[in-house]
C-alpha cells in the first residue's frame, strides 16, 4: 500500500468518526445549555437551603462542559465508522417506528384498542423495504384478538375494546 | 439458627399457588426474552409493570425477579445455537457456545449451562439471605450525606461498566439526572422543564423513558441492520453432559460463581461484568489459553455461572440500601413504590414476607429454570427460527399497549415514541442508554439528599468528606475512577466489550 492511499484512508475513517463524536459533543453542549438557561431563571437559592434551579443549573454546566469534552477530544476515538453517514438506510425505520408509536396514541382513545393494534402493525410494516400486506394484516388481526383477550378481558385493564361510538348505537 | 427461620417464613410466603404461578410466568417469559435477541429483560419489565397493578406485591415483585433471572438462561440458548447474545450478559458465551455448537456439541454446553447456573442461582440465594441483615443494618446508620454519597458511587460504577467512551458515559448519566427532574420539585412546589406541558407536572414516567430508550429504539436498530440469523439446531442433542464435561467445568463454575456473587453486590454491577470478568480469569488460569473462543467448556462454565450469580446479588443494594445498582433494579424500584413499598433497610423489618419470599422464590425460580429448560429447549430453538419482521410488530404492540395502560394517557405514549427516536440516535453515537436509565432513577433522590446534607450541615459541602461512611463511600468511588484510568484495567475493558 502506498503511503498516500494509507493517509487517505485513514484521514478517511477518522473524519467518520470525528463526524459521530462532534455530533455527540454537539447534543450534550446544545441540552446542557438549554437546562442551565433554563434552570438559571427558576429561584437558585443558597448552597444551604437551594432553590429549584440549583442543582439543575449545576447538572446543565457539567452537561455543557463534557459535551465540549467529548467534541474535543473525538480525534481519539478512531472506532470504525457503524453505517456510512448519509446512506439514509435509517429514515425509513425511524419514520415508520416512531409514526405507528404516535398512530396507536391517537387511535386508541378514539377508536379503541383493536384498531390501535392493527395501525401499529401495519404502519410498522413500513420500515422494511419489502412489505408483506397480507403477512401484516393477518398479523395485525391476530395481535388485537390477542391483547384484546389478553389486557382487556384476562388484565382486566381499562381500555375501549372497540370504537366507543358503536357502543352508542 | 434465625437464618434459616426466615427463610422458612420466605418459603412459606413464596410457595403458595398464585405465587408460584407468577414465579413460572416470570422465569418463562424471562427465558423467551432471554432466547429472543432484539428485547432485553429492561424493555420486558417495564413493559410488564402495569400488568402488576392488580396483583399482591409479592406476586409482582417475584414475576419481576422471575424476568431478570430467566433472562440470563435465555440468553445463553440464543448465545450458543444462534452465536447472537439473547442478552447482553450472554456476549462473552457466544465466543465458545457457539464454537462448540459448531462441534455438535451443543447438548452439552447448554446442560452445563443450565446446572451451573442452578448452582451459581443456589450459592447466591444463600449470600442474599445471609448478607442481608448485617447490610440493613448498616443502611440504618445512613444520614443524607451517606445516601447521596452512595448515589455518586453506584453512578460512578455505572459509568465505569458502560462500554465505550468515559465522557459519553458520565454525559448519559448527568442527562439521566436533569431528565429525572423533569416536573414539579417537591420543596418549592415549582414545575421545571414542562415547557406547559400539563402532563409533564409529575415529570416523566420511567415506563416512559425506559421503554423508548430500550425497547423502540433497539427495535429500529435492529431493522436497520436487518437481523439475520445461522441456527446451529441439528446439533442439540444429548443434554446431559459427560463426565469429562463435568469434569472440566466444575472448578470454572465454581469460581465463575464467586465471582459473579461478590461483583452483583457492587452498585453498576451485575450479570454483565460479571460474566466478562469470569471468562478473563479462566483464560488466564487455563493451562492452554488458546483453546479459549475454539470451545472450550470452561469458557461456557464460568461465565453462564457468574452472570447467573451476579443477577441474583444485584438485588442485595436493592433490598438493603434501597438504591438500584443497575438498569433493572431502577425498574424494580418503580416496581415497589407502585405498591406503596419504599425499598430500603426498612422493608425487611416492616415486611418479612415480602422481603423473604422474594428471596426464597429466587431458588425456586431457578429449580424451575432448570426443569424447564433441558426438556423445552426444543421449543426455544423453534422460537429462534421466528422471522424478525414478525417479532418486531409484536414488540412494539407490548410497547404501546405497556405505556398506555399506566396512565390511560396517549400523550405519554407519544413521550415514548420520542425516547424511541433518541435512544436510536444514542446507539448511533455510541452512548449507552444504561447510565441514562439509572440517572433518571436516582436524579431526584439525588437532589433530595444533597439538599437535606447541606440544609443540616448549615450549607457546608465538607460534611460529605467529615463523615466517616460517606467519606468511605466517596473514596470507593474515587478508587473505582483510579483504576478505569490505570492503562491495564483499561486494556482489559476495551477487550471485554470489544465484542459488542
Amino acid at each position: 500500500m502506498s503511503l498516500v492511499s494509507f493517509r487517505e484512508q485513514t484521514s478517511a475513517a477518522s473524519r467518520i468518526a470525528l463526524r459521530r463524536d462532534h455530533v455527540a459533543g454537539a447534543f450534550f453542549v446544545l441540552t446542557g445549555g438549554v437546562v442551565a438557561v433554563a434552570a438559571s431563571m427558576l429561584p437558585l437559592g443558597t448552597t444551604m437551603r437551594m432553590g429549584p434551579g440549583y442543582f439543575p443549573l449545576l447538572l446543565g454546566l457539567i452537561l455543557t462542559g463534557l459535551g465540549v469534552l467529548i467534541a474535543v477530544n473525538a480525534d481519539r476515538d478512531a472506532a470504525e465508522p457503524d453505517v456510512e453517514p448519509g446512506d439514509g438506510a435509517w429514515l425509513r425505520p425511524t419514520i415508520a417506528v416512531s409514526a405507528s408509536v404516535i398512530l396507536f396514541a391517537l387511535i386508541i382513545s378514539h377508536l379503541g384498542l383493536a384498531a390501535g393494534v392493527i395501525g401499529v402493525v401495519l404502519v410498522s410494516s413500513l420500515a422494511r423495504r419489502t412489505v408483506q400486506w397480507g403477512t401484516a394484516l393477518l398479523l395485525g388481526v391476530l395481535l388485537a384478538a390477542g391483547s384484546v383477550a389478553v389486557f382487556a378481558y384476562g388484565l382486566q385493564l381499562p381500555f375501549d375494546v372497540m370504537p366507543p361510538q358503536l357502543a352508542l348505537l | 439458627m434465625e437464618l434459616f427461620g426466615q427463610l422458612g417464613q420466605g418459603f412459606e410466603a413464596a410457595l403458595t399457588l398464585t405465587n408460584l404461578l407468577y414465579c413460572l410466568i416470570g422465569v418463562t417469559l424471562g427465558t423467551l426474552v432471554g432466547v429472543l435477541p432484539g428485547i432485553g429483560p429492561v424493555a420486558t419489565i417495564a413493559m410488564l409493570l402495569p400488568a402488576t397493578y392488580g396483583q399482591e406485591p409479592l406476586s409482582a415483585l417475584i414475576m419481576l425477579a422471575g424476568i431478570y433471572y430467566g433472562a440470563q438462561y435465555g440468553g445463553s440458548t440464543s448465545a450458543i445455537l444462534v452465536n447472537l447474545p439473547g442478552e447482553s450478559s450472554s456476549v462473552v458465551t457466544c465466543l465458545d457456545g457457539h464454537a462448540m455448537a459448531r462441534q455438535g456439541r451443543a447438548g452439552a454446553a447448554l446442560g452445563i449451562v443450565a446446572l451451573g447456573s442452578f448452582f451459581a442461582g443456589t450459592v447466591s440465594t444463600l449470600l442474599i439471605a445471609a448478607l442481608a441483615a448485617p447490610l440493613a443494618a448498616v443502611a440504618l446508620k445512613f444520614g443524607p450525606a451517606e445516601y447521596f454519597s452512595l448515589m455518586v458511587l453506584g453512578l460512578v460504577a455505572a459509568v465505569v461498566l458502560a462500554s465505550g467512551s468515559l465522557a459519553k458515559a458520565i454525559a448519559m448519566t448527568v442527562l439521566g439526572l436533569v431528565v429525572g427532574l423533569v416536573g414539579t420539585d417537591v420543596n418549592s412546589g415549582a414545575v421545571r422543564f414542562s415547557f406547559g406541558i400539563p402532563e409533564l407536572a409529575d415529570g416523566f414516567g420511567f415506563v416512559v423513558v425506559s421503554m423508548g430508550l430500550f425497547g423502540i429504539g433497539e427495535i429500529i436498530h435492529n431493522i436497520e441492520k436487518g437481523a439475520q440469523r445461522d441456527v446451529y439446531a441439528a446439533a442439540v442433542s444429548g443434554i446431559w453432559p459427560k463426565r469429562e464435561d463435568f469434569r472440566a467445568s466444575w472448578k470454572p463454575t465454581l469460581r465463575g460463581t464467586f465471582l459473579g456473587s461478590v461483583l452483583g453486590v457492587l452498585p453498576g454491577g451485575g450479570a454483565v461484568l460479571s460474566a466478562f470478568a469470569a471468562y478473563t480469569l479462566e483464560k488466564r488460569l487455563a493451562d492452554d489459553p488458546s483453546r479459549f473462543g475454539r470451545g472450550a467448556i470452561e469458557g461456557v462454565a464460568a461465565p453462564e455461572a457468574a452472570n447467573n450469580a451476579g443477577a441474583q446479588t444485584s438485588f442485595i443494594p436493592l433490598l438493603t440500601l434501597g438504591i438500584p445498582p443497575n438498569a433493572v433494579m431502577a425498574l424494580m424500584v418503580g416496581a415497589m413504590m407502585i405498591h406503596g413499598i419504599v425499598p430500603g433497610p426498612q422493608v425487611m423489618t416492616d415486611k418479612p414476607d415480602l422481603f423473604w419470599g422474594l428471596i426464597a422464590s429466587m431458588w425456586i425460580g431457578n429449580l424451575m429454570l432448570v426443569l424447564l429448560n433441558l426438556p423445552l429447549i426444543g421449543i426455544w430453538i423453534r422460537l429462534l427460527r421466528v422471522p424478525y419482521h414478525l417479532l418486531y410488530p409484536a414488540i412494539l404492540v407490548f410497547c404501546c399497549i405497556g405505556v398506555y395502560s399506566v396512565n390511560q394517557s396517549a400523550t405519554e405514549v407519544m413521550f415514548a415514541a420520542g425516547f424511541g427516536v433518541l435512544g436510536y440516535v444514542f446507539i448511533k453515537l455510541r452512548c449507552e442508554p444504561a447510565p441514562l436509565l439509572l440517572g433518571f432513577v436516582l436524579g431526584p433522590l439525588m437532589e433530595e439528599n444533597l439538599r437535606r446534607a447541606l440544609l443540616l450541615s448549615r450549607g457546608d459541602p465538607t460534611v460529605f468528606l467529615t463523615r466517616p461512611l460517606s467519606l468511605a463511600l466517596l473514596l470507593a468511588a474515587l478508587a473505582l475512577v483510579v483504576m478505569l484510568v490505570l492503562p491495564a484495567v483499561r486494556q482489559t475493558r476495551e477487550i471485554a466489550f470489544h465484542e459488542d
